[in-house]
């Protein structure tokens, strides 16, 4: 028997809630709110799951409500900086860490809609094809948006590398 | 450089304990019904346009006929009937897009007197109705002005036509009744606005129609009420922290950080409705007394 729209995405829910935690995260960097959006994300995708129209991009489906949830958030808080709290200490000890952080920092502090394509594809390994169904674009929207990404970083993580 | 690398530092989000209970609640609270629910209002909705376009005005026409022919509201309301003294039915329903910018689903409700051959308002059901009405305009005006707001910051922080794709705003009026008990009536507006997620208000109604003023939590409880709610609040806030520690409150539990926005007291402008055993259940909205995750928060005070 074909499985109903409801159990599909309660149980890509629950498969992929780590990772739409971290994607909430990543955008507000503060734990409750990050629970949060991962809760009214799930309210309004069970709410409006029977619309769905392919159900083999629920998973994106669900992308986009965390990200749009989370882009809301952020514009009613707008007046709260955003620290990260709960990012491992511990971590500081591997070699090369800084570096990286530094590359976080930096992708964090790219202006949307850049931030949630460098986001979706190189730390949530989406392919270009899921990015445009997340984002509502077509896919050479999205690989101008990456490569103009890519180059933002560079310029800016060079240039700090020689100020 | 390597920007994969960086990937670690996202990967290294620490995922807190609490999520699995978020998800599940939010799962339990959105079930299939509810989902079924809203798929068929929207298949309605969905119908009633197909209907404007074959006999265009129709929708406009029923909307006036049941704000004039209170008869006609009666019929086409098939809506609880609650008791013999007053209903609560929808006076107002209009369900579809508007201006391609509005997921209108809106039931109005009113409270309708009703005697044996006719149906009749009093000075207070009047009032109470006319209230009903001022919140739900004003709750439509202040969603579209957010919603333009937000459109115009969209485009001019770079998004594109392909990218609003239509979006559309929801608008939902719903009521809910919660009790009826002889003259005591006693109900809740829900309206609630959203693109993607939605933001909620709750009010609540408690009349009682043969005195025709509304009904304190002082006429329930005595004089003391502001005293028997607080430590009934308190001792059940105690209660469900023991029984799952996933339950938060501010201030609660030997947490000192958010003490000032814990729960302290009740007020006279706490609201509240009476349930079934007519009891009043006070309702702290999300965010109030405990962390945006446990949502509202109802308390049942027996007498």
């Amino acid at each position: 028997m074909e499985k109903d729209l409801y159990d599909l995405t309660v149980s890509c829910i629950l498969e992929h809630q780590e990772k739409f935690y971290k994607l909430a995260y990543s955008y507000v960097r503060n734990k409750e709110s990050a629970l949060d959006i991962v809760q009214n994300s799930i309210c309004t995708a069970l709410e409006k799951c029977y619309t769905i129209k392919n159900p083999q991009a629920i998973k994106t489906w669900l992308y986009k409500i965390i990200i749009n949830e989370a882009l809301q958030h952020i514009k009613a808080s707008k007046n709260e900086a955003p620290t990260d709290e709960t990012l491992p200490e511990q971590s500081y000890n591997e070699p090369y860490f800084d570096k990286n952080m530094e590359v976080y920092e930096a992708v964090q502090n790219l202006s949307e809609p850049v931030r949630t394509v460098i986001i979706l594809h190189y730390y949530e390994d989406l392919t270009i094809k899921q990015i445009a169904e997340t984002t509502n674009t077509n896919p050479n929207t999205v690989k101008t948006r990456l490569y103009s990404g890519l180059s933002k970083l560079e310029n800016k993580l060079s240039k700090e590398a020689f100020a | 450089m390597k920007i994969e690398d960086s990937k670690k530092i996202y990967d290294s989000i620490e995922i807190p304990p609490e999520l699995d209970l978020v998800v599940k609640n939010a799962i339990s609270k959105s079930s299939r019904k509810r989902a079924v629910y809203i798929r068929r209002k929207m298949l309605m909705r969905k119908f009633f346009r197909g209907l404007t376009v074959t006999a265009a005005g129709l929708v406009v026409c029923t909307t006036v006929a049941l704000n004039t022919i209170p008869a006609f509201a009666t019929e086409m309301a098939k809506l609880p009937v609650i008791g013999a003294i007053a209903k609560v039915l929808t006076v107002r329903a209009v369900h579809g897009v508007e201006e391609n910018m509005y997921n209108v689903d809106m039931d109005v409700p009113n409270v309708v007197m009703e005697s044996s051959s006719n149906v009749a308002n009093t000075e207070f059901t009047e009032k109470i109705n006319s209230e009903i009405e001022k919140t739900v305009n004003d709750y439509r005006a202040q969603a579209e002005k957010d919603f333009e707001e937000y459109k115009k910051a969209f485009f001019e922080t770079g998004g594109t036509e392909e990218e609003w794709n239509n979006r559309k705003m929801d608008i939902i009026i719903d009521y809910d009744v919660k009790s009826q008990n002889g003259n005591i009536l006693s109900f809740e507006l829900v309206t609630s606005k959203g693109w993607v997620a939605s933001n909620e208000e709750r009010h609540y109604y408690n009349l009682n129609l043969d005195t025709d003023k509304e009904i304190t939590l002082k006429d329930l409880l005595g004089d003391d009420y502001i005293n028997i709610c607080n430590e009934s609040i308190k001792k059940q806030i105690e209660q469900r922290m023991a029984e799952d520690e996933n339950n938060l409150y501010f201030g609660f539990g030997g947490d000192d950080t958010m003490q000032e926005a814990g729960f302290k007291t009740i007020s006279d402008d706490t609201p509240f409705y009476i349930n079934e055993n007519g009891n009043p259940v006070i309702v702290f909205e999300k965010y109030e007394i405990a962390p945006g995750y446990m949502g509202y928060q109802e308390f049942e005070i027996t007498k």
